[in-house]
């Protein structure tokens, strides 16, 4: 509020001013904006252009104007529909497994744990934050055919020796595996902090009625946890949709294609055989694909925000 | 009756602490597989059943060191390069966040939250959905192999984290501290200088170790973008996938080079972590 001895200083700036559009937010973001608009929006539309042409940068003489060339040429094209599937299975299969096991694991450290538990946050940080390219490395050097320290594992069960990465499936399996040994801890720490807020009256009252644990879980703490788990979930969807570095040092793609994910083949295409408009086409296909996730995303977020911050004390 | 009970629940906290403790040991093993198997003679590396115990040796560290390993570029270099692509990428990205993540959350207008979310959104897309126009870009710019052509995407893929972090930071500092100093004959630059930016310092610190991270472990672009002269260190572990194998002494040597140096900064800041890979949406 204005005192009289400063009548003249603008205190009630905070408020939305009626006399003019407020400028300070925009100016404020203008160096912000223009790095993204130079870096995501401006390629993001030079890519339909390129999307529209058949373009190999080998041949420029060759390049020519397509249309709709490429789209057609991808939904025909038997590569990009197995890809799409075995992107949908990989995000479905790891996302699912990182999430049970993260919960799992969040409600028997929260609620069974109780010395060490900061320990074990502070272990299962380090995966998360680790360069993938090191991590997908590491798993390489596990899962080796010869001298990896999984196949010894398994000989001492008395189990025959496999090419983990010589084999589609087992491949595939072992992208997978490391996706979510590296993304689990997330899910973990995420629902753990989740646990933690959770007032615990509506659960004492609910135990005093005589629920029994799994009533409790049922009823009371996973819909109070509801708008966590979303968050995670979607989070871990998106960014599943994005896996490179960990494909690129384990397999490669292979064998014969069989771990190629989306991004992979985006990145065959364009940067292996110069198939720079088919490539442009396939991001597209992807910005759409995404773009519909994040919006989902952004409204939960933005109900999730609304729901434990009122103004001010977002903690 | 009551013994039973008690015992059934000791039974399951058993239970409980052997699950964790699996989860802990697969969690970490690996790590501890890759940091061992670099210390190991190329002798030790490769017995069956694994030598737990045995005589560490820095020959691979040496070598890829001294360049004359199979990187085929030098090691040290390639960690300058990062080093500068990482720590310019940051402050860029921090400076141009918190001046906008300060304006959305100080002066609400309708379009800010329009403009709050438009930012947002760069956060979920596909970085290789942007990789072949930027690499054309960058082409015709001339910039390919150099730092620019790093620092600029780097800090763009960031930006959106830097604003929603520091605008969290800034919402949590009521607004009246800020209005009192300026009652007190501050300027607003004066107030932010001597009040707000104190206050936010550990979260400013924290989101910029973040960034570090990110901008550090990045691997798509650095591999299209470089060639040798910007090259960074996690680009160069392609290079010990030889014709005659996999140099896994030095590649352990290596990926150990480039994890440690992120583990201890994570682990530093671990109470923030959460957080910041959800965007606040979770504490």
């Amino acid at each position: 509020m204005p005192t009289a001895t400063a009548p003249i200083i603008d205190v009630t700036s905070t408020v939305p001013s009626k006399r003019s559009v407020e400028w300070r937010p925009l100016v404020l973001s203008l160096p912000a904006i223009t790095i993204l608009l130079i870096m995501v929006a401006y390629p993001t539309i030079f890519a339909v252009w390129t999307a529209l042409h058949q373009y190999n940068p080998m041949l420029p003489e060759m390049d020519r104007f397509v249309g709709l060339g490429n789209f057609q040429h991808a939904f025909s094209d038997p590569i990009f529909r197995d890809t799409v599937v075995r992107t949908a299975v990989f995000v479905v299969v790891a996302v699912t497994a990182e999430f049970v096991l993260g919960f799992v694991l969040a409600l028997a450290v929260f609620y069974l744990i109780p010395y060490g538990s900061s320990l074990v946050r502070l272990a299962l940080t380090m995966p998360m934050i680790m360069p993938p390219i090191a991590i997908g490395l590491i798993w390489r050097w596990l899962f080796d055919g010869q001298f990896g320290l999984i196949n010894y594992g398994t000989g001492l069960l008395g189990l025959p020796p496999q090419i983990w990465l010589g084999n589609t499936t087992t491949a595939m399996g072992a992208v997978i595996l490391v996706e979510v040994w590296q993304w689990m801890p997330f899910v973990f720490l995420c629902l753990y902090a989740g646990l933690a807020s959770l007032p615990s009256d509506p659960i004492e009252a609910a135990r005093v009625d005589g629920a029994s644990p799994l009533q409790l879980l049922r009823f009371i703490v996973v819909p109070m946890m509801k708008p966590i788990i979303l968050v995670v979930l979607l989070f871990r969807i998106i960014d599943c949709m994005r896996v490179f570095d960990i494909v690129f040092v384990l397999t490669e793609g292979g064998p014969s294609n069989g771990t190629v994910v989306y991004p992979f083949l985006v990145y065959m295409q364009g940067f292996r055989y110069y198939n720079v408009g088919y490539a442009a086409a396939l991001s597209w296909l992807l910005v759409i694909f995404v773009s519909l996730l994040a919006g989902t995303l952004i409204s939960v977020l933005l109900r999730s925000n609304v729901q434990s911050a009122p103004q001010g004390v977002r903690a | 009756m009551k013994e039973t009970s008690f015992r059934r629940r000791s039974a399951i906290r058993i239970v409980a602490y052997l699950v964790v403790l699996a989860f802990v040991l697969f969690e970490v093993f690996p790590i501890f597989w890759m940091v061992t198997t670099s210390f190991k003679s190329r002798w030790d590396a490769f017995r069956l059943p694994p030598v737990w115990f045995f005589k560490p040796t820095l020959e691979h560290y040496i070598t890829i060191l001294s360049g004359k390993g199979w990187a085929t570029t030098p090691v040290p270099p390639l960690l300058v390069n990062s080093i500068i692509v990482a720590v310019s990428s940051s402050l860029l990205a921090l400076l141009c966040g918190s001046l906008s993540g300060y304006g959305l959350s100080r002066f609400p207008t309708r379009y800010g939250k329009h403009l709050a979310m438009w930012i947002l959104s760069t956060r979920m897309f596909p970085p290789v959905a942007v990789a072949i126009p930027v690499f054309l870009m960058m082409s015709n710019l001339g910039l390919i192999d150099t730092y620019w052509a790093l620092i600029i995407p780097y800090s763009a893929f960031n930006i959106s984290f830097v604003v929603w972090m520091m605008r969290s930071f800034f919402d949590q500092i009521p607004v009246e501290l800020e209005q009192a100093a300026m009652i007190d004959g501050c300027s607003r630059l004066g107030a932010f200088f001597r009040i707000v930016l104190p206050l936010t310092l550990p979260g400013l610190v924290a989101t910029g170790v973040f960034v570090l991270i990110f901008s550090w472990n990045e691997f798509l672009f650095a591999l299209i973008l470089t060639r040798t002269a910007a090259k960074t260190a996690p680009v160069a572990v392609a290079d010990f996938v030889t014709l005659y194998g996999i140099q896994w002494g030095q590649l352990t040597a290596h990926a150990t080079l480039i994890s440690a140096p992120i583990i201890i900064l994570g682990l530093l800041f671990q109470r923030y972590i959460v957080k910041g890979l959800t965007l606040g949406a979770v504490n």
